[in-house]
């Protein structure tokens, strides 16, 4: 019977051809727009995550409070010692912690001048370890820095190479100047680790001390969880013993712990709003296209009219007509979810592939995990069968005799 | 032959079709003319701010502010001495500066983290070009006085109970980095929580609890009247690269006119809505669809009535028009319901910030334009999408048509 349904209702669409492709096309278009900025919103999300999970999900950052934006601890008058840093490596489920430094330094090379963000790493084995691999830094080029090092840098690719057209790079083994002191570039890191990393250089920790004419003071401390799985406990114990030797109450609190999903979620927070903006904008015209169903069927009742009245007449129920015209109904905007689908997952590849091509590799990627494809698919459908409910509705209730005699 | 009212009166003879049609149309021009209005009264709230300011200021800032509004982490920051030489630029009439940090702000028992502008108040015409260009109102209490030291200007949001559980007003008192102010004014709401959570003080004030030396945030310069903001901004650049002993490419500071912010600002809000418009427009497309279907099914049920009016002599071109005028009709009452919706919405869309957001700047702004724009291009799709079923029914054949059952 559902079947005879089915094949009934194809028929129908198939007579009014020119009619039922408008109605689809009418479905498609928002489908597609809407599964396209979903797929390019998911994308982005995605590629922020894999960014972020460089970080380690067992790594928390403690900095001080700030009302800014910008790299931990600028812009803040409060600094972080030692003291802090002992507290944190000795919190609950912390296994490693270490300090560091972050200024803003202008380095000096072929009589250009340019700014750049020096980053200490710890002297300690442990502290080191957990650095390096917290930035991911890969040599390119000479070496890493050694513990022993001193009037000695690496460098991150765009202070290396970002300067003028006229200014050859700079190459493991040349000197540059940091605030007018004079350093060997024992490196060049590689492109690719955090953002932040191809705009640092690396220097030892007392050598920074030293150049900068400071001591005991870091901008911010990166720990390591015991496990992924302790990260949040790890957060909360570092929390409660700074506040204890920095005796505030959680209200004062004078600076913040975060983790890597913390991050992660504002992030999500964020990028999830935007896309709804867009994404409802856009599902403006599913409405539209679902009212295009709805004028579409109500025709189609009235052009069947007499069909109706025979198919009532020789003994089809309210519930069957009901039916054939909800699947009819159902159908135009499966199809159209169907077509929407696929060209919506075409479009963001092709934005995909632009966005690449204009800006190189960038995080705009498209994403159209299975969900999403059958989410679309399920909603073009209800958007059709609910547009269709109305007429068909119309359809079931008309009287045989009356309908006969139009 | 009056095909507008022809096309009328066979619009009523199919009223449900062609009200869902209508429909429609009218989503997509009251989501285009709400996000276009809504748009257009953004940017006018922002150039009026602008406005305010007034044109003929040069904002000078150091270059490379990594840390925002911070300030005070700058290599190679700007002082007193580089505001003296702006001040003594020719054909700058006065200057100024600002400072702006992070600071620790107790209010009961909550502290919270917020940034602190210091400017110049002891010199009352530094002070006058001040507000000239921080131009929000003083809602309770005074202004800063020459010989205030201890007093400061807090944001409005210190009014708010929702934001801070024990509120201020003129008279009371406030902690900041530990060291106890009186609250000599309250400012009205500018809209953006940074401003509104700052706490405003004298110059010197802020460099003492800060231990700043004389480096500045900002400088801010007004031209003689008469003078053009761009060529003495120009000259000003000239004196700071001088007095710093720096080329033109190693300049680390950045002069800018309000026209310069001004266009920044312009370029990201047009991207913006050409991005919101454009998707909105996809939804006028789907209408448009909508009405070409509609036609399609009129044409079709009408091919009698088209063969019996080819038989009496109507020509192709007479029947295209009937049709023709049946859609810009459709799609003309889909852009005056959209259009009067879509101007409501963004209307409501702007008393809803104003109350929620305390923001003025988010405003409806209904141009002469966007109206005669909307109703056009509604006629516009309606004919677009009416000019490939108006063509069938004018190439029907007359025998064929009557014959059609």
């Amino acid at each position: 019977m559902l079947a005879d349904s089915f094949a009934y209702a194809l028929k129908s669409l198939r007579q009014r051809k020119l009619r039922s492709w408008l109605t689809v096309i009418g479905i498609f278009i928002g489908i597609s727009a809407v599964v396209a900025l979903i797929s390019l919103g998911q994308g982005l999300q995605d590629a922020v995550a894999l960014q972020l999970s460089g970080l380690g999900a067992d790594r928390i950052t403690v900095q001080p409070r700030s009302a800014g934006f910008g790299p931990p601890g600028l812009g803040s008058d409060i600094n972080i010692t030692d003291e802090d840093l002992e507290v944190v490596r000795r919190a609950r489920y912390v296994k490693v912690a270490a300090a560091r430094v972050l200024q803003p330094v202008t380095v000096g090379h072929n009589n250009e001048e340019q700014s750049a963000f020096l980053t200490s790493v710890p002297e300690d084995t442990e502290g080191r370890a957990l650095i390096f691999e917290t930035i991911q830094a890969k040599i390119a080029e000479g070496r890493q820095l050694r513990p022993n090092d001193r009037g000695k840098v690496v460098l991150g690719i765009n202070i290396a190479e970002d300067w003028k057209e006229s200014t050859p790079d700079i190459r493991a083994g040349q000197r540059i100047l940091i605030e007018d002191e004079s350093f060997e570039v024992v490196g060049v890191m590689q492109k690719g680790g955090l953002p932040a990393t191809d705009e640092a250089i690396i220097i030892n920790e007392q050598n920074a001390f030293d150049l900068l004419n400071i001591s005991n003071q870091y901008q911010f401390i990166v720990a390591k969880a015991t496990s992924p799985e302790n990260v949040d406990l790890a957060k909360e114990a570092i929390a409660k013993d700074l506040r204890k030797s920095r005796d505030v109450d959680e209200r004062e609190e004078d600076f913040t712990v975060e983790t890597s999903n913390d991050i992660l979620e504002t992030v999500n927070t964020i990028l999830g709003a935007v896309t709804a903006v867009l994404v409802g904008i856009a599902a403006i015209s599913l409405i539209v296209g679902g009212i295009g169903i709805m004028n579409t069927m109500y025709t189609s009742v009235v052009e069947r009219r007499k069909e109706i009245g025979i198919m009532k007449s020789i003994g089809a129920t309210n519930g069957q007509v009901l039916t054939l015209f909800l699947i009819e109904a159902g159908m135009l905007g499966l199809v159209g979810g169907l077509i929407g689908v696929a060209l919506g997952a075409g479009l963001s590849r092709l934005v995909e592939i632009v966005a690449a091509q204009q800006l190189g590799p960038s995080i705009l990627q498209a994403s159209t995990p299975l969900w999403l494809v059958l989410g679309a698919l399920t909603f073009g459908f209800v958007v059709g069968v609910l547009s269709g409910i109305l007429p068909a509705r119309q359809a079931a209730r008309m009287q045989p005799v009356e309908a006969l005699s139009k | 032959m009056n095909f507008l009212a022809l096309a009328y009166r066979n619009l009523l003879n199919r009223k449900q079709r062609a009200g869902l049609t209508i429909i429609g149309i009218f989503i997509g021009i009251m989501a285009v003319v709400a996000l276009i209005s809504l748009g257009q009264g953004l940017e006018q709230g922002i150039n009026e701010q602008f406005e305010e300011i007034g044109s003929d200021k040069l904002f000078i800032q150091a270059r490379g502010q990594f840390a925002g509004v911070g300030g005070g982490d700058l290599t190679n920051p700007l002082t007193d001495d580089d505001v003296e030489v702006v001040r003594s630029t020719q054909g700058v009439r006065r200057a100024t500066s600002m400072n702006a940090r992070t600071v620790e702000v107790e209010t009961g028992d909550q502290v919270n983290f917020y940034f602190s502008y210091g400017i110049v108040s002891n010199d009352p015409e530094q002070y006058e070009l001040t507000r000239e260009f921080f131009t929000v109102d003083i809602i309770d209490g005074r202004e800063l006085r020459p010989n205030d030291r201890n007093a400061v200007l807090v944001g409005y949001d210190y009014t708010r109970e929702d934001v801070f559980e024990e509120t201020l007003r003129a008279g009371d008192r406030i902690t900041v980095n530990g060291q106890r102010f009186q609250v000599a004014g309250v400012l009205d709401a500018v809209g953006n929580a940074a401003d509104d959570r700052a706490v405003t003080m004298p110059q010197d004030t802020l460099r003492d609890l800060l231990g700043i030396e004389d480096s500045v945030y900002m400088i801010v310069a007004q031209v003689q009247p008469g003078e053009d903001p761009a060529i003495i901004g120009e000259r000003v650049e000239r004196e700071l690269l001088n007095f710093r002993d720096l080329d033109e490419d190693e300049r680390d500071f950045q002069v800018s006119t309000p026209e310069d912010l001004l266009a920044s600002f312009s370029i990201i809000l047009v991207i913006v809505q050409v991005v919101l418009t454009g998707i909105a427009f996809i939804s006028l497309f789907v209408g448009g669809i909508g009405i070409m279907n509609t036609m399609y099914t009129s044409v079709l049920e009408r091919t009698k009535e088209i063969g019996i009016m080819k038989a009496i002599g109507a020509k192709p071109k007479t029947i295209q028009n009937i049709f023709l005028a049946e859609s810009a009709m459709l799609g003309l009452v889909g852009g005056i319901l959209g259009l009067l919706i879509g101007l409501g919405i963004s209307k409501g869309v702007e008393l809803a910030a104003a109350a929620a957001l305390n923001t003025e700047l988010l405003q409806a702004y209904i141009s002469w334009w966007l109206i005669i724009g909307a109703l056009l291009f509604s006629v516009l799709v309606g004919m677009l999408s009416g000019y490939f079923p108006a063509r069938a029914a004018a190439q029907q054949d007359a025998v064929e048509s009557l014959r059609y059952e």
